[in-house]
């Protein structure tokens, strides 16, 4: 097949898709409906995109998703059936070829006290000392176990055995690591229970760039709640085995206490984390989600107090956490407060925060609502965000307004200011317009150039690529 | 007559596998266009460590569902509105919202509910299990409604200031049927 003819078939498989999904919008004008047969329920989400990227090697990229999950009394099945040649996550590289595949398969048997499920599922034991398995969104990350799951409940008791194989959302070799993990919980006085969990990873034979091996980690947990009515608290202490003796063994600790009472709220955490890095776990991070914890050596302790007014709706908050890093000490303080709804128009909202610790962050944020209107609004927001990445300091300021007409569309125009010594590039100016249909369509059309970077969110961190071109994406519940 | 390679045929199989599952999906798409409607049940664990399942509560009222994070700013605005229509509409409405955090931020999600005073139930979905069902394009802060009959009357991506008017006139709306 010549390149001229390789090149018209993706083409025509393109367009193909997109006419579809065109077709399909102004065939379905109200609402979509699913299929129903006898007992048997199915309910359906589609979502297309289409980037034309400036920045890619190759312009044109796709990717179409269609996710359907049906259910039969106690069984219940679901898969994905996905065409794309590009990922979320590396927009600047379009593939050879469309790639077709079928990811999040399963199927489930759901009774009152039994879930079993074989396929792709998301995995977290414990609160994710030893083993967490889950997509990351805001890092647009997608990761699975293919295997079985096994899960028992019943009274005072909550079993859990799972095995299986790790599976990338790129579907990268090195990721295929056998997993295997478990954890029992026994509620020895009401509200009040223990916990075991462990997890076993193995990625000998994979193409790891660093391979530990085999690793063993296991955790004890106790947790409760409404103790002394307003309390409640949770600690898990867990160690990590390596098969090979020159690794050392790690250990980690975390342990948190509220107490909630009337317009008051207080929250203490403490963590410890020694060698702890199994490459499949992701402790607890504080709720900001630029923080970065190592799970090589950190020490921290932190206290969250909150208080709110509610006759007029106020909320104000402050943070203060000591932090030690590879030996290097530091603080991550932030507060702000939150005003809503004044005379039932308008919402505002301010927080600075400062992180001195290893990376370095200091960042405001603001927030502006006017609702001129029940359906008309606009909203402004600003961000400016200073932090140092190795040698370098960056330093971002971004500025978006929006007006929208709820539920139907929305307008929205973005600047972002960028000033480091790596890019020329200093201005980025994007917008774009989303449509919501009645019948559970949304539509949106974007376009301009987006700064990327560093975004860090549950422990971690990913470089999102720039962008330039147009984007356009259209999503579909069918129910 | 003209001698195919073995790569080129191999490129003309990927072709046709593509095309194959292209009328395979406009296939399913085009059956999915069949009336009826079903909303599929679930089990999860509500914020008290206590369990819930959905069809316990179908049939009686109408139920308000919403998936939530602690990371997202349109979600915690919708959650103060649903909390208003939770309290408006006892007699008529069920709101059930589900975190879809993952464990490590339970605590953050029981200091949210409980320092704002939020009286609608909290279920926790820290492995998506349900989420990837009703959501699977995952975008926040995504609701539905089901009817008394338990159907899935309304669903809706997103939260913009004014969005709860909507929802109030579908729940009338509902209760009037």
């Amino acid at each position: 097949m010549t390149e001229k003819e390789k090149r018209l078939s993706k083409i025509s498989i393109l367009l193909l898709s997109v006419l579809f999904s065109i077709v399909l919008l102004l065939l379905t004008p109200g609402e979509l409906k699913a299929f129903q047969l006898g007992d048997i329920g199915f309910y359906m989400t589609n979502e297309t995109l289409f980037n034309y990227n400036r920045l890619a090697d190759k312009k044109n990229q796709f990717y179409e998703s269609l996710s359907i999950f049906s259910n039969y009394k106690k069984w219940s099945m679901g898969f994905t059936l996905r065409g794309n040649n590009f990922f979320k996550q590396s927009p600047n590289l379009t593939l050879e070829n469309l790639e077709f595949d079928l990811y999040r398969k399963f199927l489930q048997y759901n009774s009152k006290h039994l879930k079993v499920t074989v396929g792709d599922f998301y995995s977290l034991l414990g609160r994710g000392l030893v083993l967490s398995v889950l997509k990351n969104e805001e890092v647009l990350r997608e990761r699975t176990i293919l295997g079985g799951n096994i899960h028992y409940n019943r009274g005072k008791i909550d079993l859990r055995v799972l095995g299986g194989q790790i599976k990338d959302e790129t579907g990268l070799s090195y990721q295929e690591w056998t997993v295997a993990g478990g954890e029992a919980s026994y509620e020895f006085v009401k509200n009040h229970s223990m916990g075991a969990h462990f997890s076993f990873i193995d990625d000998v034979g994979t193409d790891t760039q660093r391979n530990l091996g085999k690793r063993f980690t296991y955790s004890v947990s106790l947790r409760g709640n409404k103790l002394f009515k307003n309390i409640s608290y949770y600690t898990e202490f867990a160690v990590l085995n390596f098969q090979d003796p020159t690794i050392e063994t790690g250990y980690g600790f975390y342990s948190n206490i509220t107490y909630s009472k009337s317009h008051f709220t207080g929250f203490l955490e403490f963590k410890r984390y020694k060698d702890f890095n199994n490459e499949m776990n992701n402790p607890p991070v504080a709720d900001r989600i630029d923080e970065f914890s190592s799970l090589n050596d950190t020490t921290g302790v932190r206290l969250y107090v909150q208080y709110v007014f509610f006759e007029p709706d106020i909320t104000m908050f402050f943070n203060i956490g000591s932090y030690t890093e590879y030996g290097e000490k530091g603080n991550h303080m932030y507060g702000g407060f939150n005003i809503e709804d004044v005379w039932d128009r308008l919402t505002l909202s301010l927080s600075y925060g400062i992180r001195d610790v290893l990376y370095p962050i200091k960042k405001l944020d603001g927030h502006l609502i006017y609702q001129f209107t029940d359906s008309w609004s606009v909203e402004m927001s600003i961000t400016d965000k200073r932090y140092r990445d190795h040698l370098f300091i960056f330093k971002e300021l971004d500025h978006s307004l929006q007006v929208s007409n709820s539920p139907y569309i929305s307008v929205f125009v973005m600047h972002q200011y960028s000033h480091n010594k790596i890019i020329d590039l200093n201005h980025f100016f994007s917008g774009g317009i989303k449509v919501y249909l009645s019948g559970g369509t949304a539509i949106e059309l974007s376009g301009g150039t987006i700064r990327g970077g560093q975004v860090c969110a549950g422990g971690q961190c990913f470089v999102v690529p720039p962008f330039k071109g147009v984007k356009f994406s259209l999503l579909q519940t069918f129910r | 007559m003209e001698c195919w390679s073995v790569e080129k045929l191999e490129e003309i199989s990927k072709m046709k596998k593509s095309l194959i599952l292209i009328i395979v999906l406009v296939w399913l798409m085009a059956l999915f266009f069949i009336y009826g409607e079903l909303v599929p049940d679930f089990s999860l664990k509500k914020m008290d460590g206590s369990a819930f399942k959905l069809s316990d509560y179908l049939g009686k009222k109408i139920i308000v569902i919403d998936f939530w994070a602690t990371w997202c700013k349109p979600c915690k605005k919708l959650l103060k509105k649903l909390n208003e229509i939770h309290l408006d509409y006892k007699d008529k409405v069920e709101v059930i919202t589900i975190s879809t955090d993952d464990a490590s931020a339970f605590s953050k999600i029981e200091s949210y509910i409980k320092g704002k005073r939020y009286s609608f139930m909290v279920l926790l979905d820290p492995d998506s299990s349900v989420s990837r069902i009703f959501n699977p394009s995952e975008q926040l802060p995504f609701t539905l409604i089901i009817d008394k009959k338990g159907n899935i009357a309304y669903t809706h991506t997103g939260y913009m200031p004014g969005y709860e008017k909507e929802l109030i006139k579908k729940i009338e709306k509902l209760s009037h049927d």
